[in-house]
């Protein structure tokens, strides 16, 4: 799976990179002085890196957590997000992710404790107040629990502070650490969902709709909160009925109860990025359609966003209460 | 040398997938004979080789990384080697613990003078064992575990990496003395049996690599109508570009359908402009 690791100098020692390291015992090793220096090279291919990414092994020094972008989060008064890993092992054709970075290759930090204490001292400073923590900004959270055991390391620091929300969100279904676990009641386990026919087609190598439908029956027997994240939503032909459809499934399937929170988010990309992508995709059929550019972000445009967003909520009123019900729009 | 006399490189009807850029005759002499290229104009200021049919350029740029450099500049510059080209530099290099006539590709490439460093090429892991390549300005015995000493590397990827994009630049070292074989042993003819015996797996590496390249020109390439209402109506250059741009998303809605469609009432350029951006507004697209 990995056929190359490179390891920064400073943590070649360190216990997580030998613990990584002992899940790919044929990969090459090769050290470097900083991650940025292979992250970061100008006129990398992101398209053809993405065939086979390396694995980086780093050290992050400072912003362990960051302030969550306008627009982005669920009802708490602050919302917060850190990213122990960038990039992500799926390849979906909507993701940001292919426009943010040069490079498609992985890098995990290892040095989790100061993330947790960072995390610590951003709860402790921000005394009262609801508070949620987003893992999963730059990665799929869970994506690489069997190798990183990020979520299993994070849990108790949450155990900690029951009022304080962390959301893992993700499209894995290989959570056999949260399967058999107990629940954790403030630590949320989001999906990101669309119509299977759509994610067929969108979401390369990630797990189907159905499989992480199934997974999310279990969690959810389990004990664990559930979120469910329509984001972005997909126009097609037959949105609404591939909508429906799949509303239809989740509310058979996974009890009302269970659900945390249901957030949706539009389509939209600041337009370097859109410009950038679509150079990388240029036969994508989900950037041909057409799209528009309104303040520095490219969308769908206003009417068909809310036309989508109206849908969503009408058809889920009879599933949650509408509170529970976020629209999630990164704002400039 | 007589630079101003020099003749250019035919290349005419001749677009390159793959460059080769070789430090040594000797190492160049298996590759010119397996892919049978034929010696281009015998003024140039490095050696330059040729198959028009299978796409493939060589240069033989000398030792060092700065012919290595100038050598790879000159023969992008004499070929208009596209941004989808392959470029990869062949050679022999020194290890300490490297098995003699092992072939590496080189992943990270390190020049300790200049405190480059550089991780070129999409890696080949199940062909070809990969490895750090450190780059010297002069031949040395004292070599360091795990690392392959060579003289051209660095120089080569820095500026290859100008060309094509990084993953489309290899650099592929075939190891020639370690702490068991000195480096003075090193002839014509073992150079020429080294690379010549690893030709085979050079040629699995090809065929993945040509595959990249066919993938990277499919991205860039303009499509041809494109060159057909260029010669049709005045475009201005960023005219120019917004056709390239909408007439690809045109061409991925409507496969089966015919620039000729959208040009035979336009009088301007601004109008196939128009009709493309018509064509597009049709958001009720089928994914399924």
């Amino acid at each position: 799976m990995i056929d190359t690791i490179f390891i920064e100098k400073g943590v070649v020692n360190h216990s997580r990179t030998q613990s990584i390291k002992s899940k790919f015992k044929n990969s090459t090793i090769i050290e470097v002085d900083r991650y940025q220096e292979i992250f970061n090279k100008r006129s990398q291919n992101f398209r053809i890196q993405k065939q086979n990414p390396a694995l980086i092994l780093a050290e992050k020094h400072d912003n362990f957590v960051l302030p969550a972008p306008s627009g982005f989060g669920l009802a708490s008064t602050r919302n917060f997000y850190f990213s122990h890993m960038y990039n992500c092992i799926y390849d979906c054709r909507y993701c940001f992710l292919q426009g943010m970075y040069s490079s498609a290759n992985y890098v995990i930090f290892v040095n989790f404790e100061d993330f947790f204490d960072e995390i610590e001292q951003s709860i402790q400073a921000n005394g009262a107040q609801d508070l949620t923590f987003f893992s999963g900004y730059d990665c799929d959270s869970l994506a690489f629990e069997n190798i990183t055991g990020f979520a299993e390391s994070i849990l108790p620091l949450f155990k900690s502070y029951p009022k304080v929300d962390l959301e893992f969100r993700t499209k894995s279904v290989q959570l056999e650490s949260l399967k058999s676990g107990f629940p954790t009641a403030n630590c949320i386990v989001a999906f990101s969902m669309m119509p299977e026919e759509l994610a067929k087609r969108l979401d390369k190598k990630a797990p189907s709709i159905k499989r992480r439908i199934n997974a999310i029956e279990k969690l959810a027997a389990r004990g664990w909160p559930i979120g469910l994240r329509f984001d972005p939503l997909i126009y097609s032909k037959d949105w609404k009925q591939l909508y429906k459809g799949l509303l239809m499934e989740i509310m058979h399937r996974v009890p009302r109860e269970a659900i945390h929170s249901i957030s949706h988010g539009p389509l939209r990309y600041p337009k370097k990025m859109y410009q950038d992508i679509t150079k990388l995709y240029p036969e994508e059929l989900l950037f041909s359609l057409p799209m528009s550019e309104n303040n520095g972000y490219v969308d769908y445009g206003v009417d068909v966003e809310n036309e989508m967003a109206e849908f969503l909520i009408k058809n889920l009123k009879n599933y949650v209460e509408e509170a529970k019900i976020f629209q999630c729009v990164v704002q400039a | 040398m007589m630079v101003n006399n020099r003749s250019k490189v035919d290349v005419s009807n001749f677009e390159p997938t793959v460059c080769w850029v070789v430090a040594l005759k000797s190492e160049a002499k298996p590759i010119i004979s397996h892919f049978k290229l034929v010696h281009q104009s015998a003024n140039s200021i490095f050696p330059i080789y040729r198959n028009h049919k299978l796409g493939h350029l060589l240069i033989v740029s000398g030792v060092g990384q700065i012919n290595a450099a100038a050598a790879t500049a000159y023969l992008a510059s004499e070929s208009g080697a596209p941004p989808w080209a392959a470029w990869i530099n062949l050679g022999i290099a020194g290890s300490l613990d490297g098995d003699i006539g092992k072939l590496y590709q080189g992943v990270k490439v390190t020049n300790p003078t200049k405190e480059k460093v550089f991780f070129p090429g999409y890696r080949f892991s199940k062909i070809v064992s990969l490895v750090e390549i450190q780059t010297l300005d002069y031949p040395n015995s004292v070599k360091n575990n795990g690392v392959l000493h060579d003289m051209e590397a660095s120089g080569f990827v820095d500026f290859a990496t100008r060309f094509s994009c990084n993953e489309l630049v290899f650099s592929f070292k075939i190891v020639s003395d370690n702490s068991e074989q000195d480096m003075k042993l090193i002839d014509k003819m073992m150079v020429n049996s080294l690379i010549g015996d690893r030709l085979q797996q050079l040629e699995a590496l090809l065929d993945e690599i040509i595959t990249l390249s066919k993938l990277e020109k499919q991205r860039l390439q303009v499509p041809d109508e494109v060159e057909e209402v260029f010669k049709q109506f005045h475009f201005s250059v960023t005219r120019r570009n917004q056709l390239i741009h909408k007439l690809r998303k045109w061409k991925v809605q409507f496969p089966n359908r015919s620039i000729s469609d959208l040009v035979k009432e336009a009088k301007t350029a601004a109008d196939v402009i128009r009709n493309i951006d018509d064509a597009l507004t049709d958001m009720k697209f089928d994914w399924t």
